[in-house]
């Protein structure tokens, strides 16, 4: 497969009328709240954790 | 550097029949005095089958020239070298001429031996001491079939006049002098990522006097290790993306260490393990490390673990589910002092408990201190999302989807939602990175359980995205996973995006759901619309890697 140059929402756009395409089906579309920020805040522990992380030394020998 | 140790033509060839009753101790024993490494290597060629080792003498190799040169640089008295190549293999040949006969699967692999005498070195050795060791090896790892090692490189070797070819991770030992484990460890892990396919150790020390704003590399002790910067910061260098966990932090860790392991390992790409070792030990006032070199895991179909409570992964009170690193029961390793591609069990190790009843304040339990230091994951330098990260995120994902996915989508999308479902938290996430060509053939190739492929033709469709690297989170329930290693469907992420500190639509691709694939439609974060197209395949089919 060659490179293509497009930004990412065109390739992505492209894959989706192909998709669209190959199948007779109609898509069905939807509404989905997130309703928690469980991930958010699990993600900015870890970022601190990783941050924090990279400050400490530790001599291997 | 043109001419290796493992490539040149030898200047003497003998052929080694292994089978018995040759011992490998007495060979051990005769010729190379107390070699450790070299014990466990010829443990592997015999449970490998090995029943011809070619051994040859090698000296003059550039390899080996520049590292007698870097010890001569500290010592200039040392002279006594010698180098030998031993090559296995599964068939016997009676004389070195018999080698062109052999086919290349019949080889095993290879392990270069130094023997060096090194003189007294001022602020090095105390004394003039001889070093045999495993200057490098490279064997085929086991044969066991719940062994996964992936993205091993490629080794070419000579034996004899004949070239031969070996995927492995690299092992090597330490000489004391001019490297140390560390070294060794970031030889292992370099080689799957620098252009060039492996890097050298004056390459390394030679970076580490750089950094430390140093002319020469002889000023900066290397023999008395490097700091774990200094290995991420070598490792990011020749094109890897570190991530990291320090477990001597004082501070509870949001995940445990392992995370760090099987996230680089289960994608085809090797992680270091540091083991503190208690201060005074080594000489030192402050804890040290030992580092090894982790590339492999295995995976135990009958595990209990994911059934105990504690397994779950919990990101908060809404979001939990089972991670498939549960089911590993041993990680795959070297270790530099004791020999090449060892299981350790996932369990043994640990990392150091927070105590929170000592009087001047929680710190770190003063009863362990041989654990788990640090992980340095590595991955691709492109890679901006790490596996735990993407891991959280495609959870975050499915479990705000499933609920929403259209009615009549068949019985595994029902059961995808019984199992993750909050009562239950039973949903298995796996992440592996891939590229969307490597995504397109995995479609290409996986069937249902009525062996019925994808719609022919849809795998081209993801050829506008075939050079980007995707987080595939791969979505399952217990014993669909774990007996016949198959899954219901993937979310693919974007893996060139920062996660940042907020929700962001623009790391969701794609997914790929029972009976459907969805697309983000609109990328309002507080009215997300999800496009759900209708696809032929509603059954489950094979994981990554386990096409049938």
């Amino acid at each position: 497969m060659g490179k293509i140059r497009m930004s990412f929402e065109d390739k992505r756009k492209a894959v989706r009328q192909g998709l669209s395409k190959a199948t007779s089906a109609a898509p069905v579309t939807k509404t989905i709240k997130f309703r928690n920020d469980d991930v958010p805040l699990f993600l900015k522990q870890l970022r601190q954790f990783e941050r924090e992380s990279r400050k400490k030394n530790l001599v291997m020998k | 550097m043109t001419s290796l140790a493992r490539t040149i033509p030898a200047q003497s060839t003998e052929i080694v029949h292994l089978q018995r009753p040759f011992s490998n101790f007495q060979f051990v024993e005769e010729r190379f005095e107390d070699l450790w490494p070299l014990r466990r290597i010829l443990s592997q060629v015999r449970q490998l089958g090995g029943k011809t080792m070619v051994l040859e003498s090698v000296d003059g190799a550039q390899d080996i020239l520049e590292e007698n040169e870097d010890i001569r640089s500290l010592a200039p008295s040392f002279k006594k070298t010698a180098t030998f190549r031993l090559s296995f293999f599964t068939r016997s040949v009676g004389a070195p001429e018999g080698i062109s006969e052999l086919a290349p699967e019949d080889f095993i692999g290879f392990a270069i031996l130094k023997d060096d005498h090194v003189p007294k070195i001022k602020g090095v050795s105390r004394s003039g001491r001889g070093i045999a060791r495993v200057y490098e090896s490279a064997l085929r790892t086991s044969s066991h079939k719940n062994n996964y090692v992936r993205g091993a490189p490629s080794w070419q070797c000579r034996a004899g006049t004949e070239q031969f070819a070996v995927s492995a991770y690299l092992y090597a030992q330490q000489n004391s002098v001019t490297n140390c484990c560390a070294h060794v460890a970031l030889r292992t892990v370099a080689a799957r990522f620098h252009p060039r396919g492996d890097v050298s150790y004056r390459m390394i020390n030679e970076w580490v006097a750089k950094t430390r704003g140093k002319k020469r590399w002889q000023e900066c002790a290397v023999h008395e290790g490097l700091g774990k910067q200094e290995v991420a910061g070598f490792l990011e260098q020749v094109g890897a993306r570190c991530f990291q966990g320090d477990f001597t932090l004082k501070q509870r860790p949001p995940v445990p260490f392992q995370k760090y392991i099987y996230g680089s390992v289960e994608s085809g790409y090797p992680a270091i393990v540091a083991f503190t070792v208690p201060p005074g030990r080594a000489g030192e006032e402050e804890p040290v490390a030992h580092a090894i070199p982790v590339f492999g895991h295995t995976f135990n179909e009958d595990i209990w673990v994911p059934n105990a409570a504690s397994s779950y992964f919990k990101i908060g009170t809404g979001t939990e589910y089972l991670p498939s690193e549960l089911w590993v029961s041993m990680y795959v390793c070297h270790d530099d002092n004791w020999g090449s591609n060892f299981c350790i069990p996932r369990r043994y190790l640990y990392t150091r408990r927070l105590c929170g009843s000592l009087p001047e304040g929680p710190d770190l339990c003063p009863e362990t201190p041989e654990c788990v230091g640090a992980v340095i994951g590595c991955l691709p330098g492109n890679v901006k999302t790490n596996p735990i990260q993407a891991e959280a995120i495609a959870a975050d994902y499915l479990l705000k989807m499933l609920p929403h996915i259209p009615k009549e989508c068949g019985a595994w999308a029902e059961r995808l939602k019984y199992y993750a479902e909050e009562a239950r938290n039973r949903a298995i996430l796996r992440p592996l990175l891939v590229t969307g060509e490597q995504y397109a053939d995995h479609l290409g190739k996986v069937r249902d359980w009525n062996r019925s492929r994808l719609e022919p033709g849809l795998t081209s469709i993801f050829e506008p995205v075939a050079q980007d690297y995707f987080w595939m989170v791969e979505l399952s329930v217990p014993e669909l996973f774990s007996a016949n290693h198959r899954k219901v469907g993937e979310i693919l992420l974007r893996s060139n995006v920062d996660p940042g500190k907020k929700r962001d639509f623009r790391m969701f691709a794609f997914a790929r759901l029972p009976g459907y694939f969805a697309f983000l439609k609109g990328a309002d974060p507080t009215k997300p619309q999800y496009e759900f197209l209708p696809t032929g395949l509603r059954g489950h089919v094979e994981l990554y890697g386990c096409e049938e």
